[in-house]
């Protein structure tokens, strides 16, 4: 049987984790599962991974997936594993998860945007580099458009956003069972958007930094 | 008339769905995460038994 690969460790390590971390100690109420279909969260997590990398894959000329489809193959394993549950029977959001795994995709896409940013600094300031990339990672956070920004929503972006995602589950009319289905290249594309939408602001902060040296 | 250039031009392409491939020359992955991470933490997580704990992939 095949294992975690040293890139899945470190994704679960220093993104999900991490923000599982944040999650539980900010708010005693939530907390992890156990198991999971008889798995621990992270291989859990990394088995719905591979299975939509997988599909992803399916209709890529190379064997490399793209970080927006990367971003959305992990949103999508997440939520399908529902890691968070209430702690001892608290009441959470119910999109809960939803929420978790889109901000894992969106700090994916932050590391691929912060190695665009420096990797000129490799071959000339390789320390400098590690230094700017640290600052970038924890002071720049990724942002969704704002209530200022609604066009004519009257809810905020995130919540409709992560809404839209909780309803990736729907339970079938005929079998009664949960259906998931969640579309892996659309959810890609909006991931594509928020990239964009963040580029200017990490740009900015990367000017500021490196001036300020 | 409405303006939908974009449309009218997808359309009139002659290749569709059938043979469809993506492809792409982002980095790898693991290269990204290698230099933009901060590493292993393993930071400890509570759990739905009441017990936190650290989880490691070697266990």
């Amino acid at each position: 049987m095949s294992q975690p690969s040293h890139t899945y460790k470190l994704l679960y390590y220093d993104i999900i984790e991490e923000l599982l971390f944040q999650i539980c100690s900010n708010n005693i109420n939530y907390c992890v599962q156990c198991k999971i279909g008889g798995d621990e969260p992270p291989i859990a997590i990394w088995k719905n991974f591979e299975a939509y990398k997988a599909k992803a894959l399916e209709n890529m000329a190379s064997s490399r997936l793209d970080r927006h489809k990367l971003a959305s193959c992990i949103c999508g394993a997440i939520i399908k594993t529902r890691p968070l549950t209430g702690f001892k029977g608290a009441k959470i959001l119910k999109n809960a998860n939803e929420i978790f795994a889109l901000y894992v995709g969106l700090t994916v896409l932050k590391y691929y945007m912060t190695n665009d940013l420096t990797k000129h600094l490799q071959n000339t300031d390789p320390e400098l580099r590690i230094k700017v990339n640290n600052y970038l990672r924890e002071n720049f956070s990724m942002k969704l458009p704002s209530m200022a920004e609604n066009i004519c929503d009257t809810q905020a972006y995130e919540k409709n956003l992560s809404y839209a995602l909780y309803r990736t589950h729907e339970t079938c009319p005929v079998t009664g069972k949960e259906c998931f289905h969640y579309d892996i290249w659309a959810y890609a594309k909006i991931f594509y958007h928020l990239e964009m939408y963040n580029r200017e602001a990490l740009q900015k902060l990367y000017q500021e930094y490196m001036h300020s040296l | 008339m409405l303006a939908v250039e974009g449309m009218l031009e997808a359309l009139s392409r002659e290749e569709g769905t059938e043979n469809y491939k993506n492809c792409n020359n982002d980095e790898d992955f693991g290269a990204v995460l290698e230099v933009c991470g901060n590493g292993v933490h393993m930071h400890k997580l509570m759990y739905s038994d009441g017990k936190e704990r650290t989880f490691s992939f070697d266990d």
